[in-house]
């Protein structure tokens, strides 16, 4: 370990600050606003639609009898996956004390935030009566009434939320010593702000104690709803009884699944960050090698998964879910099924390849391909599942609509809206963090005879 | 409920609309000029908050039907079948129930119009007058076109007013009538009187393209159920037909089979009849039978010849309990070749009887109408009144109807909507419903039933009769001033027994409040059956019309819509909204084709066909129906409206291609017309797909033991729920259901259910609570038809119960899965996780689309259900609160059959029974331990309230 490379190229404390904070404490470039411009303008058109909708109802959506839940769900849950990756680089890779997520940790942090936020909308704008999305939560009232708490949707409302405020909390609180950074360099009304938000963080000694601990706690927390937060939402399915749905194996399968799709976002996050902000000697090639190692980990677990679906599937003998599983990959959806295994499974494969790890064109693809292949595993576990349940007499047929395209699309502009406005205002990268392991900066541990496994 | 909406409602402004819809109230519920007397349930009168039952008559055609209207503070919000009326016996007709919205249709006729302009009713009758004064001037006739008048009061009425007005030619058309019946009737027996049908005296039933068990005869349906139970009294049904019908859906055999051969069918078993000992009626000649030959059909229509013979054996065993019926599209000969049957098997006077039955009016159906037209064309008639009747519309040469009606000068029309005939006419005199109207009818000798308002007039309306009679006040008087006087006068002098010891007023409300008064009256048997008629009739169907090419000309069969009828009702949202009982396409007509054509011509759903005969031509699209006999084709007539909101361009105007009235079209060219559209199907998959959620067996494997219902028992691991006290349940008998979804439309109307529109219903938006699955098993030539009505299965470990979020679903301690509709916020996740689909979501504001004064036509008992809700079935749970309370109030326990869902009080066949299971006396905990019960989906543990009974088949295999 002690021969651990983190960086590419001298690096020091200075630099790294002058390195990391200079995007947002400068004018940004052209390219910026060009970025900025299109994802909000596309995230206008999605709360457009989103407006739309609250006007006339569900059914400006393609959602119907018996495909009730349609591309409403498919986004909460492609979206909550996204914000996967986040806690487990923050979260579990601080438990392991794995030190290359130190530059990556706050951007997939921050990726977490934005992607719980919009996965959040979808809940919230699915109700068929949104203005009364009260009701899901338990507070006391006049009327005497309280939640079914035997539904997954309420332990959805509980997972979400809490996951949704541990992420920030671990956020800001990672965020407290670089934004005493920013306001020592800042000026003006940034200054104020940036005081505001620093909580008086002075860098003493008590303060450092203090924050490692509450980081740590926090990290512990954050580890076991890293594995919970996916494992209720895929209780929506597997405690049902609509055929395809009513697995054992949703919990690990959905986790698995969340992590390959939100790497799969922090790797094409990152070739961004590093190409715009000039960061490659802090993101390094090695970060997003074993970022893609990662994903392709992952993506053989998600082949697993399919296998084991479809055993399930004929050792059953249940022949409900025999024709789901069929339908996965034989009827009229079954080029959605098709899609999803070549891009979450089959397109990872060519990660055993070094080359193609540390390829940059390889990377967005397969990052890409993994981010379509991970909405399609979600469209055939809602859609087709639905589509044909146990009644022949009720089979039917889903299409989307515009709208259904543009809330989609619109989610999308606000993910990245929301990416860029962060670039603009906080380091992407942990710099105090990233102190803490540049060269020379920890005193080596002794080494425990005992302990030799490292 | 619509309190999400109603946020900007001001306490002034709710005020207001509570002073206006109070008085709406008030002016809805004044009754009608004269007393009316409530049914039995309620003489005292009307009680806000309970509903009054009135008795009255419904009347289509040339039948008439005992209902009971279901009225709320003065609204009738629900028909159902009078059980005082010894014929309806508590069924009503489907579309009786549906027409409730007729009446609160917002595109009737409010006012009378002469001109376009608004006109008040004695300038409307002093125009009348004047078109009369002209008639006489000018030496000209008047012409009376009206619908089949037969009320024997209007009858009167109209004669009267011939008898004051020379020139008065009435004539009652009904297009979608066929003619064939009546004039076999007229040449074989000498009388119109149409046989009334007794299935349920009937053994073995043989139907030749007659649709026996459709939805406009609940009598017939009730008849054929009663003899449908398991043993050996079950009935056994042939079908020898074209399309796919109910009665064919239900058959033990069918068999496609080109109409144009059943005459030949007809007398092929008569002779075979015969040959086998059974003798012909006296003075027939067996030569006449010579041509026809039953070997000849196994070679040439691909019939088992053995099961022909078998057939001919069961008829033989069947004497006096055999029935055999012929459809009105066949040709008059069929129809005497049918009598000759039925006089050969005893059934005349048992199965087939006619001893009762009142001479009807002859219509001017078949060439009669042409006939009209073509004088009224020449110039004959100086005027004319068009009463209840569309030609404009339904006469199938457009050409005459253009040339008659511009021939005659001056025209009035007296009916509810401006139709298609309205337009060609200056006087508009805007009618009641029947529902706001006095009459009365005779279903047959020695009964009458009446028809009298529920609800005072909304709209400045006239009923017809008061027109025609304040006409006639003024040429003859003195005359009762309205048709309430004349009909009283008319059972005062011929109706009311003199003797008497009552007065005539007490016996008047009595029969107001019965609906019916019936006397004895001494059974008419039919004249002998004319050796000579049948004989004609035999020649014809030797010489019976073939299709020349069978590769392109079809035999096409027309018949009136089971949901819209003639095209009356297209109006209707309710009924345009019902799907074909078969083919399950709402909102439309289509061609169906059976699948060996359809492969043939490469067409598929939707796919559209040009069908033309003799340069007549209607595009239309194709629906592929397994069971359809090739080289013929099925479709409905009453679509292709051009007026009425609702009605107008739903599906094709088919009346074009007839000749004079539905009959078999023989030598209907096919050809594809390019190009497909999407049909708003109900059901969009057809087959069972191996699953076992609906059983049928053959009665005979059934009752030996060797094929008993399969029945999931597995191991629980947590305890089902148990209810103290009462538990609703319903066992529904698929044995009886005939598929005719009668009670769809009654759930319609008890529940508020909306209608969505064909755009929504091809989404998958529809919002029927129960509907009628119809699977096909089988080889698709000759496929095996299964119902099963699927409505909410109430599961006592209810799936959809758990997953509510905000438990807005949830059970009663009396067993129901209950929906509060305010608590729910619509996250549709029950839906999902309801294995019966019978959930439905409100996508829009479906209740704010019904334009006023629909409204009225709401249950107020039940919530009209905002957006965003999810909404089900509730086992009608406001009659179940009703029937305990009015049991609670008369100091009584409830009993077995006091409480009644509105799917159930419809169902014509007995088939749905509802009670409370843990009464071990109730029919329902009967059916839960009948040998024959099953529940669907029991494999999942979720313990549905409902029970079905398997159905049986009762196939001959020879013994």
């Amino acid at each position: 370990m002690a021969t651990e490379v983190l960086f590419a190229g001298p690096v020091t404390a200075g630099s790294l600050d002058d390195q990391a904070l200079a995007f947002p404490e400068s004018k940004p470039p052209v390219s910026w606003w060009l970025a900025f411009a299109c994802s909000a303008s596309v995230a206008a058109m999605g709360l457009a639609c989103m407006a739309y909708t609250l006007y006339t109802g569900i059914g400006a959506w393609g959602n119907n009898r018996p495909v009730v839940w349609a591309f409403d769900i498919i986004n909460f849950v492609f979206w909550i996956g996204i914000g996967h990756a986040g806690t487990l680089i923050s979260a579990i890779l601080l438990m392991f004390r794995a030190k290359w997520r130190n530059a990556i940790s706050r951007f997939a942090e921050a990726m977490t935030i934005f992607a719980v936020i919009c996965a959040g909308i979808f809940p919230l704008l699915h109700l068929g009566r949104p203005w009364v999305n009260f009701w899901l939560f338990p507070y006391p009232n006049q009327r005497g009434l309280w939640p079914n708490f035997r539904s997954p949707l309420m332990w959805d409302v509980f997972a979400v939320s809490t996951y949704f405020s541990v992420s920030l909390l671990f956020w800001y609180l990672g965020l407290i010593p670089d934004i005493a950074s920013m306001r020592d360099r800042a000026r003006g009304w940034r200054k104020i702000v940036y005081t505001v938000l620093s909580l008086g963080w002075r860098g003493a000694a008590s303060h450092w104690l203090h924050y490692e601990k509450a980081y740590t706690l926090l990290a512990g927390l954050a580890t076991g709803l890293v594995l919970s937060v996916h494992s209720v939402v895929s209780f929506d399915f597997a405690v049902s009884l609509v055929p395809g749905w009513h697995m054992t194996i949703f919990p690990p399968y959905f986790v698995v699944g969340a992590i390959f799709s939100g790497f799969a976002m922090v790797v094409l996050g990152l070739i961004v960050v590093r190409a715009t902000m000039g960061m490659s000697n802090i993101v390094t090639d090695r970060h997003l090698d074993l970022a893609n190692k990662v994903i392709l980990g992952t993506s053989c677990l998600m082949g697993y998964s399919y296998l084991l679906e479809g055993f399930t599937a004929w050792y059953s003998m249940n022949p409900y879910i025999h024709h789901t599983f069929r339908n996965y990959f034989s009827g009229t959806y079954g080029w959605a099924g098709w899609i999803a295994v070549i891009c979450n499974v089959f397109l990872p494969q060519l990660y055993w390849s070094r080359r193609a790890r540390n390829s940059v064109p390889v990377m967005i693809g397969v990052s890409l391909s993994a981010l379509v292949g991970m909405w399609f595993e979600r469209f055939i576990i809602i859609v087709i599942s639905l589509h044909q349940d146990y009644l022949p007499s009720s089979w039917g047929l889903y299409k989307p609509t515009l709208v259904d395209f543009g809330i989609l699309a619109g989610s999308f502009g606000m993910f990245f809206s929301m990416v860029l406005l962060f670039a603009r205002v906080m380091p992407v990268v942990a710099t105090t963090e990233l102190k803490a392991i540049l060269p020379g900066s920890q005193v080596p541990h002794p080494v425990h005879p005992e302990s030799d496994h490292e | 409920m619509s309190g999400d909406r109603d946020s900007r409602l001001s306490r002034r402004r709710f005020l207001g609309l509570m002073g206006a819809s109070a008085a709406l109230a008030a002016g809805c519920s004044k009754p009608d000029r004269g007393a009316i007397a409530s049914n039995a349930k309620r003489p005292r009168g009307s009680t806000p908050g309970l509903t009054d039952s009135y008795a009255t008559t419904f009347q289509e055609g040339l039948d008439s039907h005992g209902v009971l209207v279901r009225a709320r503070e003065g609204r009738p919000i629900h028909l159902q079948g009078n059980d005082l009326h010894p014929l309806s016996k508590g069924k009503a007709p489907m579309r009786a129930i549906a027409d409730i919205m007729r009446l609160y249709d917002p595109d009737r006729l409010r006012q009378p119009l002469a001109d376009g302009r608004p006109a008040s009713w004695t300038a409307c009758v002093e125009s009348l007058l004047s078109m009369l004064k002209a008639a006489k001037q000018n030496n000209k006739g008047v012409l009376l076109l009206t619908g089949a008048l037969v009320s024997p009061t209007a009858r009167r009425l109209v004669s009267d007013l011939a008898k004051t007005v020379p020139g008065l030619k009435h004539a009652a058309w009904e297009p979608a009538l066929s003619d064939s019946e009546a004039s076999a009737l007229r040449s074989c027996y000498g009388s119109q009187r149409r046989p009334r049908l007794k299935p349920e005296l009937a053994r073995v039933v043989v139907a030749l393209e007659a649709d026996l068990l459709s939805p406009d005869k609940p009598s017939e349906i009730a008849g054929f159920a009663s003899t449908r139970a398991p043993g050996s009294g079950m009935s056994r049904l042939y079908v020898f037909e074209a399309g796919m019908s109910l009665t064919g859906a239900k058959a033990d055999h069918r068999f496609p089979w080109r109409p144009s051969r059943s005459a030949a069918l007809a007398f092929g078993l008569a002779r075979e009849l015969w040959s086998k000992g059974v003798p012909l009626p006296p003075g027939f000649d067996p030569a006449l039978l010579a041509p026809f030959y039953l070997g000849r059909f196994p070679s040439e229509e691909q019939i088992g010849a053995d099961i022909l013979s078998r057939l001919v054996a069961d008829l033989k065993g069947a004497r006096g309990g055999a029935l055999v019926v012929a459809g009105p599209s066949l040709p008059a000969e069929a129809h005497a070749a049918v009598f000759l049957l039925n006089a050969m098997l005893g059934a005349e006077g048992r199965t087939v009887d006619a001893s009762l039955s009142s001479e009807p009016e002859t219509l001017a159906n078949g060439q009669g109408m042409r006939r009209i037209l073509e004088s009224a064309a020449s110039g004959a008639f100086e005027a004319a009144v068009f009463w209840r009747a569309n030609p404009a519309y339904a006469f199938p040469d457009p050409d005459l109807w253009q040339a008659a009606v511009s021939a005659i000068p001056s025209k009035a029309f007296i009916g509810m909507h401006a139709d298609e005939t309205a337009r060609n006419c200056g006087l508009i005199l805007a009618e009641n419903h029947w529902l706001e109207s006095w009459n009365d009818f005779e279903p047959q000798q020695g009964l009458l039933s009446l028809q009298q308002p529920a609800i005072g007039r909304i709209f400045n309306t006239q009923q017809g009769e008061d027109i025609l009679l304040a006409v006639l006040t003024r040429l003859r008087p003195p005359m009762p001033s309205e048709y309430r006087g004349y009909l009283m006068a008319r059972w005062k002098s011929s109706v009311f027994p003199g003797k008497a010891a009552v007065s005539f007023e007490r016996f008047w409300n009595a029969c107001l409040h019965d609906g019916v008064f019936s006397w004895p009256e001494s059974p008419k048997p039919l004249r002998r059956l004319e050796p000579k008629a049948v004989a004609d009739a035999s020649r014809k169907a030797c010489s019976a019309t073939e299709v020349r090419d069978r590769t392109t000309d079809f035999e096409l069969v027309l018949a009136p819509a089971a949901s819209v009828h003639d095209g009356r009702y297209a109006n209707n949202g309710w009924l345009q909204e019902l799907p074909h009982p078969m083919t399950k396409l709402s909102w439309g007509n289509s061609a169906a084709m059976s699948p060996a054509d359809a492969e043939r011509l490469k067409l598929k759903d939707g796919s559209l066909v040009e069908l033309s005969i003799n340069e007549r031509k209607a595009v239309l699209p194709v629906v592929v129906q397994p069971g359809q006999a090739p080289g013929t084709l099925s479709s409905c007539l009453g679509y292709g409206r051009r007026s009425g909101s609702v009605a107008r361009g739903v599906g094709m105007n088919l009346y074009p291609l007839l000749q004079n009235g539905p009959d078999l079209v023989i030598g209907t060219k096919v050809r594809p017309a390019g190009g497909s559209v999407d049909l708003p199907f109900i059901q969009r998959h057809h087959k069972l797909e191996g699953r076992e959620v609906v059983q049928q067996r053959a009665s005979r494997e059934f009752l030996a033991g060797t094929a008993p219902i399969h029945r999931h028992h597995s191991m629980r691991l947590i305890p089902s729920q148990r209810f103290q006290g009462r538990k609703w349940s319903m066992a529904v008998d698929l044995s009886r259901c005939v598929g005719c979804q009668s009670c769809v439309l009654a759930c319609q109307s008890e529940n508020n259910v909306p209608t969505v529109g064909p755009e929504r219903v091809l989404k998958g938006r529809e919002m029927h609570w129960i509907r009628v699955d119809r699977y096909y098993e089988g080889d698709p030539s000759r496929p095996s038809v299964l119902f099963e009505p699927m409505f909410c299965q109430q599961c006592d470990d209810a799936p959809c119960e758990t997953v509510c979020p905000v438990a807005a679903t949830n059970h009663s301690p009396e067993g129901l899965n209950q929906m509060a509709y305010n608590r729910c916020v619509g996250t549709r996740y029950c839906s999902n996780n309801c294995p019966y689909k019978v959930r439905r979501f409100n996508f829009f504001e479906y209740a704010a689309d019904a334009p006023e004064p629909m409204s009225l036509a709401f249950n107020p008992e039940v919530t009209v259900r905002p957006r965003g809700v999810m909404e089900k079935c509730t086992f009608c749970v406001q009659r179940i609160d009703e029937g305990k309370a009015l049991a609670k109030a008369a100091g009584r326990a409830l009993k077995d059959g006091d409480i009644e869902p509105a799917c159930a009080a419809a169902c014509p066949a007995g088939a749905i029974v509802f009670g409370d299971l843990n009464d071990p006396k109730s029919r329902v905990a009967a059916a839960f331990r009948d040998k024959r019960g099953f529940r669907v989906l029991e494999e999942l543990e979720i313990n549905p309230s409902v029970t079905y009974l398997a159905g049986l088949t009762n196939q001959n295999h020879g013994n």
